[in-house]
């Protein structure tokens, strides 16, 4: 490890040790229960003692999260295209993507378990449903951002729309569709755990329904923890790949 | 044969916006021959710019006919007769400079060779590398470039296909003085064949090359055209049409002779009335 990437990663790291030891030192100097907050430590504990367990369970909800992901990107980038191509598309697609976005998806779940069944599919649209309009709005944005001129110098030589959306549009739009992938990885995966509260017999939010049940209040929050874990590496794949395929850019969005 | 000439009869453009009708362009007949450089100079939004988009077939008039190389726009577009150079360098960021200068060649691969590609004589990207000066910088990002290196690479990018009809809509208005004097001659060298490096080997037989160069200024325009064309204000129509014959090669030092002041002189008068002050 050089000097300079401990520089960086040093002080967030001492942050959360200091949050976490004033959490821990909170509760054992007041004594409060588990009941009310458990201690970083008994949550780390639940944690260890069943890797297997969580493991399995973080599989199961990260699969639905990345595919509801990968289907909304999908859609988004086929709806954004029809939207670019003629002004009455781009009126069509605006206000459904805006109301699918005013949409509490989640309190939509348990009304797409009726309609899919117990199975990992209403889950998975959830993820979907979380994360389609912030991709579509990007999307959008991202193709419609080439400059007048660089258009004009493609049509001059009478460049096919397959060629100016591939080689012009799309690269435009990368920028863009990563910083909706930021955002969306929260969703995502907060869209698929809570859809996992209904009817749903595997996932971490399965896990957290079945600790509340039995007052686990340590398993509940590491539930939410282990969440959390899978959006921070989530997180550096995408900076990862934004330094990929984002080399071309003046000024690197840091992460 | 079709050559490389311009044709315009009785083109007339309006732009309706809200219900708003502006009179872009009055009805307006022109007619450039092959391997003319015609300047086009005229007060802000005359429709200098609107003229050179009719005449690539990005804009449709709303009557007369465009013709170039004796075709509609749209299929000398197709037929790649055109190198356009736009206001900004307008290069795609992720390229270098090699791959943007050689981007035009990567699209619309069948349009030039489906209607004969006799009349393009692409030539080879290093070489024209070498005639803008940019040797060194080949693996360069455009954000890495100044605005007249980014420029240069755009200019290029308009020779890459050997287009017969260049359309430059003041291509070096946000160069500062030095560079933008710098690129004018640049631009000449390469219009006249003489901007081919040594190491390119013998020259080809050159073909003129028919150029619309819109500009604001009026040294530009005297300097580089062979003939210059002066608008009105909105209604854009022609108010004088100005043949300039000073010799060629063009130097710098013409810029001091009297025929230079002369011809200056005019542009500015014809410019002054057509603004009607």
């Amino acid at each position: 490890m050089t000097a300079r990437t401990l520089r960086t990663i040093l002080p967030p790291l001492l942050a959360f040790a200091v949050l976490l030891g004033a959490w821990e030192l909170v509760v054992r100097a007041f004594g409060i229960t588990k009941l009310v907050l458990p201690a970083p430590t008994a949550i780390a504990s639940a944690i260890t003692s069943d890797w297997g367990g969580w493991l399995s369970a973080a599989r199961v909800t990260g699969e639905e999260a990345l595919l509801g992901f990968l289907i909304a990107l999908v859609v988004a980038l086929v709806l954004a295209v029809a939207a670019t191509s003629t002004p009455a598309a781009e009126r069509a697609v605006l206000p459904v993507v805006t109301v699918v976005q005013l949409i509490p998806v989640v309190a939509l779940a348990p009304a797409l378990v009726i309609g899919l069944g117990f199975g990992p599919a209403p889950r998975i649209l959830v993820a979907a449903l979380i994360t389609f309009a912030p991709l579509t709005v990007n999307a959008v944005v991202g193709l419609q951002s080439v400059e007048p001129d660089t258009l004009e110098v493609l049509r001059s030589v009478h460049a096919s729309r397959w060629e100016i959306l591939v080689r012009l549009r799309l690269p435009m739009a990368l920028p863009y569709l990563v910083a909706a992938a930021r955002v969306c990885v929260g969703l995502a995966l907060i869209g698929a755990m809570v859809a996992e509260w209904q009817g749903s017999s595997e996932g971490l939010g399965y896990t957290f329904t079945r600790a509340q049940r039995s007052l686990a209040t340590e398993r509940m929050w590491a539930a939410v923890f282990v969440l959390a874990l899978m959006g921070v590496v989530a997180l550096a794949g995408i900076g990862l790949l934004e330094r990929r395929l984002l080399r071309w850019r003046p000024t690197r969005v840091r992460t | 044969m079709a050559d490389g000439a311009i044709v315009l009869r009785g083109v007339a453009k309006v732009f309706r916006r809200r219900g708003e009708q502006t009179n872009a362009l009055a009805p307006l007949d022109l007619n450039i021959p092959e391997g003319q450089f015609v300047a086009v100079i005229g007060p802000s939004g005359c429709g200098k710019s609107t003229l050179l988009r009719l005449v690539a077939g990005l804009l449709e008039p709303d009557a007369g006919t465009v013709s170039v190389a004796g075709q509609s726009p749209l299929g000398a577009r197709q037929a790649k007769w055109f190198g356009l150079v736009p206001q900004t360098p307008a290069l795609l960021p992720w390229r270098t400079v090699r791959g943007n200068i050689g981007l035009l060649g990567e699209l619309n691969r069948g349009g030039a060779r489906a209607r004969g590609d006799s009349h393009l004589v692409p030539v080879e990207v290093e070489t024209l590398i070498a005639t803008v000066g940019l040797q060194g910088f080949e693996s360069a990002l455009p954000h890495e470039l100044s605005g007249g290196m980014q420029q240069r690479v755009a200019l290029a990018r308009a020779f890459a296909l050997g287009a017969p009809v260049l359309l430059m809509d003041e291509p070096f208005a946000a160069l500062d003085e030095l560079t933008r004097e710098e690129m004018r001659f640049l631009l000449l060298s390469v219009w006249d064949g003489r901007g081919r490096p040594a190491a390119a080997g013998p020259a080809e037989p050159h073909r003129p090359r028919t150029v619309l160069f819109v500009t604001h200024s009026i040294e530009e325009a005297v300097l580089l055209a062979d003939r210059v064309l002066v608008l009105s204000a909105r209604p854009g129509r022609v108010v004088a049409d100005l043949p300039i014959d000073l010799p060629r090669p063009r130097v710098a030092a013409q810029a001091d002779s009297d025929e230079f002041v002369h011809h200056t002189r005019n542009v500015r008068a014809a410019l002054r009335q057509g603004a009607g002050r």
